[in-house]
């Protein structure tokens, strides 16, 4: 009986979501073929962004508080993480020496490369695709490479500096913010004229934050092993 | 049909398949897997839309707005991959299911 009202309520979800699939497909072929959207804005102002880069420009500069705002929601989610495992940092993370000399090999040579890539990348973002969040990602794969190879170094970094470099993207991005404000202008708006040294540090900040940030979430969900009882099946 | 046009109705059902696994998927981990569909078939739309003109370079608005939504994203799911094992480990059970009802579930 159960079950039979399971498959009629599957039947009827899938038949509402048809419908709108339905609907929304026949929005996305009656919109305007030819439509540049905000392509000539950005283009138009691009030379007082600061950057050569439309995609930076629009990050860094444009829509800043896009991107202000998400560096808080990276940190909410690892305060999220953290608050669910009932810690406050890093320490007490399980993490077993390799024995695989080839990782620690592999590690040992790729890690600088890596972190020269990350910050080739972020430079890269004032003409180019790259920026802070190519080269975030890059450092927090590094990371999360030493923890596997068993390098203490990352658990053992003290908890005040971990939580600095979590904080120091969003905090240097208001900084910066406001730092123009007390020149006249209004919250995250850059004079063209320094734009682009501002957002170059600006990126900086935030990319060791995300780095950071993505490290942090690994690292958090590593907490605790899975057990062998641990049956995580339905 | 042009091929953006091909590429925002793949989003579209992907991000429709994406909300039919969140509503009829019980278990926690499929449903965090459902709203990372989701969340890519909006990812693909944006991109996709983004590509409308004939010009020679997209539109950098939606582009930026899809590199803040992943980061995001991953973010959010790792929160939710922990709040699921912490029920798990609190519950016993991986599902939100009323554990008064009468249905025999693990």
């Amino acid at each position: 009986m159960e079950e039979q009202g399971r498959v009629i309520s599957i039947v009827l979800v899938t038949l509402v979501i048809s419908l709108l699939a339905g609907v929304m497909i026949r929005g996305v072929v009656s919109l305007p073929t030819d439509a540049t959207g905000l392509t000539q804005q950005v283009d138009s102002n691009l030379e007082r962004s600061g950057v050569e880069n439309p995609v930076t420009a629009v990050l860094l500069n444009f829509r800043g508080y896009d991107t202000w705002l998400e560096l808080g929601v990276l940190l909410l989610a690892v305060w999220g993480v953290l608050g669910v495992h009932r810690a406050s940092n890093l320490s007490n993370v399980e993490q077993t020496p390799s024995t695989n000399h080839s990782l620690l090999w592999l590690v040992r040579w790729l890690t600088p490369a890596m972190v020269l890539v990350a910050g080739y990348l972020l430079w890269l973002g004032k003409f180019a695709a790259g920026g802070a969040f190519q080269s975030g990602v890059l450092l927090a794969v590094v990371a999360v490479l030493l923890w596997f190879a068993g390098f203490r170094s990352l658990t053992g970094i003290s908890p005040i500096l971990w939580k600095a470099t979590l904080l120091v993207g969003f905090v240097g991005f208001a900084l910066a913010g406001s730092l123009f404000m007390l020149l006249g202008r209004r919250f995250l708006e850059f004079s063209p004229d320094t734009a682009g040294t501002v957002i170059l540090w600006v990126e900086a900040a935030a990319a060791i934050s995300i780095g950071a940030t993505f490290a942090g979430l690994f690292f958090g969900l590593q907490r605790e092993r899975y057990t062998d009882e641990e049956d995580f099946s339905p | 049909m042009s091929q953006y046009q091909l590429y925002a109705v793949g989003a579209v059902l992907l991000f429709c398949i994406g909300l039919q696994g969140i509503i009829v998927c019980r278990h926690l981990l499929k449903k965090v897997m459902a709203a990372n569909i989701m969340g890519g078939g909006a990812f693909l739309f944006l991109i996709s839309i983004a590509r409308r003109n004939t010009i020679e370079t997209a539109d950098p608005v939606p582009h930026a707005m899809v590199l803040t939504g992943i980061v995001i994203a991953l973010s959010a799911s790792v929160l939710a991959l922990a709040l699921t094992r912490q029920i798990h480990k609190t519950t016993g059970h991986t599902t939100l299911e009323d554990p008064t009802n009468n249905r025999v579930e693990k």
